[in-house]
């Protein structure tokens, strides 16, 4: 896929900004707060109808203005053309069109635009909190296949329903399983569902990563990602876990923890607390890696998933790289060069400063630069 | 204040409370009435008066109604054997205008929505169960939600006791769409309704 045209109004300090993009790679470079990262949160919005940073969608928004939209035009590898609008306006519903039609919900349009991020904030994917992993994994299996983002969402909404009458019979005193039960099968349902997903989808990301890793860290060491989901042993999970099997196990770590279930008022058990684990050398990543390491494992796991999505969309996905040369060495940033060019992906890049990553261009690469100030992106040659 | 005139942000305000109506369709529902004269204005406010006065529940389906038992459970042509239950009036209406369904509803005004504090009291379950006697089948035609299917869950778990045939409707492909063109949720959710021909 690549974005031939981008027009952002009010999104951060860009009250109408339109960009016309013909390279495969684009530099915007600026001081902070000049407004380049908003560029790379207004794809991340076409894409996923949300910014890749924690923030709300309200808090997006140009101050003292009242709705932000962005519109994206692409072409698809097949040179197909795509386009896709997102507009939000202050306290209502998000209206999202596209080629394929209008009002149409944020998990129809997921993945029809593929986009990988990296992003200083990705850090935490390797030593932060398993919440940072599993919304790294949410993040991949939502682009790649519907059926997860239907899972996942009907799986949160049993899970804070049910919290919700699980906490009210705390409070009450007054527990009826005839209320609840209905809920702790659909969670269970939909529970299974998603970690059927999580569990086929490690499978075959896994050894992509483990390849990845050779190539960037120079195979001094081995990488290795596995799925540690909430309440499963290892020995129980197997490769080809049906979701049959993933059910009875639910069913058997409920029976154990109705009664806490009931003390705590909440639901103790599922895959809102899974977690990922990361190892080098079959250590702990999280421990043990150096900060060198944990550099080249989040590279490489942003690589594999590149490749992964490539693979299952058949299409390649648009590269985000949000001010991450300032912490790569050259080794490293040679590395990120070389999966651009050899996949051509359409990469949109910000830095403060421009002098550096010219010097790692070479003259048969096809890029332009673009200098943010105040909020305006202009095109200039360099 | 927004406004000149403090009727007209009363009635911006009305306007904007209803669902689905925003701040901007609000003032401009606001203007429109302001444009037009009197006779329309009486005849509007009227017909909200007598909606709150002459509609009531069917004491029998709890679909509204102006007359108890409404026109569908009064009817001598309907099967009353086959009840189907549905979660909004606006539910019956939908399968009434297929003219291909001749029993009777069911309307439960909800479906349970623990965060939106409604349990099973505050549906019309206890009413559907009283008048189970003599049904031979109880079609469930709830939304594809989660809380339709938990709620369809809730009322198989009271019904099956009383031994009467339990059917919900199928979830698929919409007719006139061709197969390509649904989303993967939907083929999927299809091919796992599959029926034996």
């Amino acid at each position: 896929m690549k974005i031939s045209e981008l027009i952002i109004n009010n999104i951060r300090n860009h009250s109408h900004t339109e960009l016309s993009v013909d390279s495969g790679l684009n530099i915007i470079y600026g001081l902070n707060g000049t407004g380049k990262t908003s560029v790379l949160e207004s794809i991340a919005i076409a894409a996923f109808t949300k910014s890749f940073l924690p923030v709300s969608d309200a808090s997006v928004i140009n101050y003292e203005k009242e709705f932000y939209s962005v519109v994206v035009k692409a072409v698809s590898d097949l040179g197909i053309p795509y386009w896709v609008k997102v507009l939000y306006n202050k306290g209502l519903k998000k209206e999202i069109s596209t080629t394929a039609g209008d009002k149409l919900l944020p998990k129809a349009i997921i993945g029809d635009m593929p986009v990988v991020i990296l992003s200083p904030d990705y850090k935490s994917i390797t030593f932060g909190k398993p919440e940072d992993r599993r919304q790294f994994v949410d993040r991949i299996l939502s682009q790649a296949s519907k059926l997860y983002i239907d899972d996942l969402i009907k799986y949160r909404k049993v899970l804070k329903q049910r919290n919700k009458l699980l906490k009210e019979a705390k409070l009450s005193g007054r527990y009826d399983f005839k209320d609840i039960d209905p809920w702790t099968n659909l969670l269970i349902d939909k529970g299974a569902s998603v970690v059927e997903r999580r569990a086929s989808f490690i499978k075959e990301f896994a050894p992509k990563f483990r390849d990845e890793y050779e190539i960037v860290a120079g195979g001094k060491e081995v990488a290795d990602i596995n799925y540690v989901p909430d309440g499963i042993e290892e020995e129980n999970l197997t490769d080809n876990i049906s979701k049959d099997e993933i059910i009875e196990i639910f069913r058997k770590n409920y029976q154990e923890l109705k009664d806490k279930e009931i003390r705590r008022g909440s639901t103790l058990f599922g895959p809102q607390k899974d977690d990922y684990k990361i190892s080098l050398d079959k250590g702990a990543a999280k421990e043990n890696a150096s900060q060198g390491q944990h550099k080249s494992l989040l590279i490489s796991i942003k690589f594999a998933e590149f490749k992964f999505l490539k693979e299952k969309r058949n299409e390649t996905p648009i590269i985000l790289l949000d001010d991450v040369f300032a912490e790569l060495d050259r080794e490293r940033t040679a590395k990120v060069f070389e999966l651009i060019r050899n996949n051509a992906a359409q990469t949109f890049i910000t830095v403060t400063e421009p002098e550096g990553l010219k010097k790692v261009l070479d003259s048969t690469d096809d890029y332009s630069f673009f200098s943010a100030d105040a909020g305006t992106i202009e095109a200039v040659e360099l | 204040m927004l406004y000149t005139s403090e009727s007209m942000e009363k009635t911006v305000d009305m306007f904007a409370s209803l669902p689905t109506i925003g701040r901007k369709t609000a003032q401009r529902l606001t203007f429109f009435l302001l444009r037009q004269d009197e006779s329309y204005i009486d005849k509007f406010s009227e017909s909200l008066q007598e909606l709150k006065s002459n509609v009531k529940f069917c004491s029998n389906c709890y679909n509204y109604t102006e007359t108890d038992p409404c026109p569908i459970c009064a009817s001598k042509k309907r099967n009353t054997s086959i009840i189907c239950v549905v979660e909004e009036p606006n539910d019956v209406n939908a399968i009434e205008k297929t003219g291909e369904y001749f029993s009777q509803y069911h309307v439960l005004h909800g479906s349970l929505n623990p965060l939106d504090g409604i349990g099973p009291g505050d549906l019309k379950i206890a009413e559907l169960i009283q008048r189970l006697d003599g049904v031979e089948e109880i079609i469930l035609a709830l939304n594809p939600s989660v809380e339709g299917e938990v709620t369809m869950q809730y009322l198989v778990k009271m019904i099956r006791p009383l031994d009467i045939k339990i059917t919900r409707i199928a979830r698929g492909l919409p007719i006139g769409s061709d197969l390509e063109f649904a989303d993967e949720a939907t083929i999927s959710r299809a091919i796992e309704g599959r029926i034996e021909i």
